[in-house]
């Protein structure tokens, strides 16, 4: 009998002395507010039969958490993640093609609620304590709306229907601009609302189908334009009939195109503009990684690095790229980091198609 | 070294062909009954096949495919009742399993795939699923093996009569009728069936928050058609026969767990058409063979303003000329043009394919039929391109005290599809046919000692599929199909029935039967965005498949129970996501009385007895315990005299 205690305890210790050596693995996040210091990666899913998830990377260890949702909630997520936006302590998770967003306490992820009654919902800006604004695309890809939504009941309060594939929004003091991708066809809007009134306030033309905004250090909005492509009858683009994509430079006083680049290569579809810290360089996705010194004046057409990122994004504590490659879309997906001169950092394996990053 | 082994062949040749003594009477007789997939039945000796049209004895006679073949260790992936289901066989993909009826070949060349849930049992007499590869008998697509449909042209001089009508749980009722009039020189028959289902089940929705059983929407299915075949014998040399089949599919598209709710809808309308010529002389026989088959899919989605017509084409003729030039060789040629075409906005440019193919066949076997070899060869030409030279090799030997061992070794191919070639945007008109070898063996014992008998089989195979096509996106996110990846599959095979008949005045039937299958099918190969693939195994196909089943029969009541397991199956290429094995229990219970001509049947079904919560896809809700209840009504009157062809 004393002998085989002996052998439970020889079996105990060795396990003990295996964990022991793994444990440089296990990362014990304190809580509360486990998932206060670190990057969020919403995870699109497999496109039909699947769910979303958001993935955790702790910025100290680089340890990552895949589906913190449905740890916290038992539950998954749903159709197509499309976007994360922090706001006020809270996590918005915009999931796309369930259309809803599932907005979940920022410290721990536990859900608060859900605002439903969306069609195709793309992103959600936080404005105040009380409002935020959701872009959609609307069933047809034609209707699209920004909706206002009443943070203290998750109701929507008010909706703009403006068609073609409200997109990215970006606000800049008391007024939300919001790019108008073209949807399922082609616009090359960005209206612009005042948050106070909540009204339309503006509308500028920029080139086809713009996408994404950033701001520069100087305060000019630079819209980032996809262009529209068409498609001749041997699979080759139509290139009198497509448009080429483009970076267009706003002056915010006077809502005017000031300055315009117009890609060479028609058939590159530039997309997800982002900008280093410092606001003076931006970068986009197309054939490869883009870099776009904001004071260059001309289009630096040669990329900074080759790979195909279906998200981008820059850490605002580092200035690092944060590339999201999806892989074959239907596996597990890889966020990968590269310093501000194109050299390989490290990557973190995420979950299914990740395409957007926030870092908090 | 060669010579050697020169000799040793001509002497087991010399020895199976100059062995036995000349045949007095040298005229070879045809079989009395034609099965119609007669390739198969000739010169597929040595292939392994089940008989699903047997299957199902004294049960469900009302079965889609998909159903029926639920009962085999294959695995089948549905999108849940009334959706979509396609078959995966030896480890192989959707795509790479060909329906064949008569012997044409009903992939659709837009997609390369057959919804096998709108094939409905009750239209065929015959039904046989062949396992393994045998492209270089019945041509592009035939990787993972072959599900053959037809009807037998019995021209035995009488008439037959039967009715069925079902109704089950979700407001699922199924009709179908039966009629076969022959006279002594030709028949007549016309099967007709009408499908309709709410499929509104209730399941429990783990995505919603506070996890609620809800109701399946958007899941009504409408599925009708008639399948009518004319067979005619002038004289003794000749016959012709005539098969019409006409099939109208309305279904609503319900949404997966992760969608709020669907608007989504499919239409399937098929028509398809085929006739035949056959001159029966003493030493050969000749046929000709056309078919045309029409083929629409429209698919509408309101909520994304989407409304997809598709349509395709397909013209088929086929001659050929089989000789029976001594009782234990027999040898054909034939050659084929298919010509097909399809409309839709998502092509442009081409969208036509002329295919020509030779294909020849040659069976040898020994005096007692012990032993038999096929050899058979097909080339294709796609629009001009030649396809890779397709061989297939095949042995059985019957071995004493009811062993029997069988062989084959086969090259495989698939042609693309339209889809593959011609997609705006992204489509490879560059790409080249799948192509990939396949290997088998299978040993089988059978022994009867009255009142047991016992069948068990065992297979083994191997095989790999070179230039897979796989879309990916291309360093600009755009996607686009290349022939990158490589699958290999290999498994094991087994299959055992234990049989108790006590012939009383009522008969007392006990029979046991297990059936498993091991599947390993890996991409040995990837492309470059797929590493994490590598030897990872292929999506949606489960290494495990078990199914046994135990009846009871006495007189003419039956029991059955059925139960099925079905393995992990893994959802994503990195094998990092799964959806769970799950274990189904299936009831049934039928009662006949004969009397007379006349025969009645009652079948009452009980599936999903054990109300297990599944999936087949990730997401698509699977229905709880379900009840079907059946009544068949059955008239026979054929003369005994009957002569068939």
């Amino acid at each position: 009998m004393q002998s085989i205690s002996k052998f439970l305890m020889l079996i105990l210790a060795g396990s003990l002395l295996f964990l022991g050596s793994c444990k440089e693995e296990i990362i014990i996040i304190p809580e509360p507010g486990k998932y206060d210091n670190g990057i969020l990666v919403s995870n699109e899913g497999p496109f039909q039969n699947g769910t979303g998830t958001v993935s955790f990377i702790h910025r100290d260890s680089g340890f990552v958490l895949n589906e913190i949702f449905q740890t916290e909630n038992n539950r998954p997520l749903g159709n197509i993640v499309q976007s994360v936006s922090e706001h006020l302590g809270r996590v918005y998770i915009v999931v796309n093609n369930s259309n809803k967003i599932e907005v979940v306490n920022a410290a721990d992820f536990e859900s608060i609620g859900t605002i439903e009654g969306l069609n195709q919902p793309r992103y959600f800006l936080g404005i105040d304590g009380n409002k935020g604004y959701v872009s959609e695309w609307g069933d047809t890809g034609s209707n699209g709306a920004v909706h206002v939504v009443d943070l203290n009941t998750l109701t929507i309060t008010q909706t703009f229907t403006i068609g073609g594939g409200p997109e990215r929004m970006l606000r800049l003091g008391d007024r939300v601009y919001v790019a108008n991708s073209g949807g399922f066809g082609s616009n090359n809007k960005i209206f612009i609302y005042d948050v106070n009134e909540d009204l339309q306030e503006n509308v500028i033309d920029v080139g086809d189908n713009p996408n994404s905004m950033q701001l520069d250090q100087s305060g000019n909005l630079w819209v980032l334009c996809a262009g529209n492509k068409v498609y001749n009858a041997d699979f080759s683009l139509n290139l009198d009939a497509s448009t080429a994509g483009g970076l267009y430079r706003i002056n915010t006083l006077a809502d005017e195109v000031v300055e315009s680049y117009v890609l060479s290569d028609k058939s590159v579809v530039p997309g997800n503009l982002v900008v280093n810290p410092d606001r003076t360089t931006l970068y986009y996705t197309g054939a490869g990684v883009h870099e776009q010194a904001v004071n260059a004046g001309a289009l630096n057409e040669t990329p900074m690095l080759n790979n195909f990122f279906y998200g981008l994004a820059v850490d605002p504590q580092t200035g690092n790229l944060y590339g999201c490659n999806a892989r074959d879309f239907n596996s597990n997906g890889a966020v990968e980091v590269y310093a501000p001169d194109g050299t390989f950092v490290t990557s973190y394996d995420v979950g299914i198609i990740p395409g957007n990053v926030i870092f908090r | 070294m060669n010579k050697h082994l020169y000799t040793i062949g001509f002497l087991c040749l010399a020895s199976i062909c100059f062995g036995q003594r000349p045949m007095a009477d040298s005229i070879y007789h045809l079989p009395a009954v034609l099965k119609s997939a007669e390739k198969l039945d000739v010169y597929g000796g040595s292939k392994s096949t089940n008989q699903l049209d047997s299957l199902e004895n004294n049960f469900s006679d009302n079965d889609n495919l998909s159903e029926r073949l639920d009962a085999l260790p294959v695995s089948i992936r549905s999108y849940g009742a009334g959706s979509l289901a396609t078959i995966s066989l030896r480890g192989k993909g959707a795509g790479h399993s060909a329906v064949l009826w008569e012997g044409f070949n009903l992939q659709n060349v837009m997609n390369g795939v057959v919804d096998i849930s709108l094939i409905p049992t009750s239209l065929f007499d015959e039904m046989t699923l062949q396992s393994g590869g045998s492209a270089a008998m019945f041509g592009s697509g035939a990787i993972g093996g072959t599900i053959q449909v037809g009807n037998r042209e019995n021209i035995v001089g009488g008439t037959q009569l039967r009715i069925g009508a079902s109704f089950g749980s979700f407001s699922d009722y199924r009709q179908w009728v039966q009629t076969n009039v022959s006279k002594a020189n030709w028949m007549l028959s016309v099967k007709g069936f009408n499908h309709t289902a709410k499929n509104n089940f209730s399941f429990l929705n783990p995505v919603l928050p506070g996890q609620p059983i809800v109701k399946l929407t958007n899941a009504t299915t409408r599925n009708s058609g008639v399948l009518s075949s004319f067979a005619f014998r002038p004289s003794v040399h000749h016959k012709l026969s005539f098969h019409l089949w006409v099939q109208d599919v309305t279904r609503e598209i319900p949404p997966s767990l992760t969608e709020i709710f669907s608007e989504a809808s499919q239409r399937d309308q098929m028509v398809r058409g085929m006739m035949a010529w056959r001159v029966t002389l003493d030493r050969a026989v000749f046929k000709l063979r056309a078919g045309y088959f029409d083929e629409y899919i429209g698919f509408t989605d309101p909520g994304i303003n989407l409304e997809a017509d598709n349509r395709s084409k397909n013209f088929v003729s086929e001659g050929e000329l089989t000789f029976h030039f001594h009782p234990q060789h027999r040898l054909n040629f034939g050659v084929g043009h298919y010509f097909a075409s399809a409309e839709t906005d998502n092509y442009a440019g081409r969208n036509t394919q002329h295919r020509l193919v030779a294909f020849s066949h040659y069976k040898l076997s020994n005096r007692n039929k012990r032993l038999s070899g096929t050899v058979a060869l097909r080339q294709a030409l796609v629009d001009g391109e030649t396809t890779p030279l397709t061989a297939s090799i095949g042995s059985s030997v019957l071995l004493p005290k009811g062993f029997l061992v069988k062989g084959n070794v086969n090259r495989t191919y698939r042609i693309p599809t339209f889809n593959d070639l011609f997609w705006i945007p992204g489509g490879n008109p560059d790409l080249k046919p799948e192509s990939g070898w396949d290997m088998d063996v299978k040993l089988a014992w059978h022994q009867k000692k009255q009142p047991l008998r016992f069948r068990v089989e065992v297979a083994a195979f191997n095989s790999q599929v070179r230039n897979w096509i796989q879309w990916l996106p291309n360093n600009q996110g755009i996607w686009s199909p290349g022939n990158v990846n490589k699958v290999w599959s290999r498994g094991l095979e087994y299959e055992s029935v234990i049989g108790f008949l006590l012939n009383k005045k009522r008969p007392i039937r006990i029979d046991l039967r297990s059936s498993y299958a091991l599947v390993i099918s890996t991409n040995s190969a990837t492309g470059p965005l797929q590493e994490n693939a590598l030897d990872k195994q292929l999506i949606y196909v489960p290494k495990h498949n078990f199914r046994s089943s135990l009846s009871f029969g006495l007189g003419k009541f039956n029991l059955r129970y059925l139960h099925q397991f079905t393995g992990k199956s893994f959802t994503t290429s990195d094998n990092e996501n799964a959806i769970d094995g799950f274990h189904l229990g299936k009831l049934d219970i039928s009662q006949s009385i004969n009397s007379g001509h006349h025969k009645w049947r009652i079948h009452l079904k009980i599936n999903n007895l054990w109300d297990a919560n599944y999936e087949r896809v990730a997401f698509r809700p699977m229905p709880g315990r379900h009840f079907q209840a059946s009544i068949i009504y059955t008239f026979k009157n054929i003369k005994d005299n009957a002569v068939n062809f």
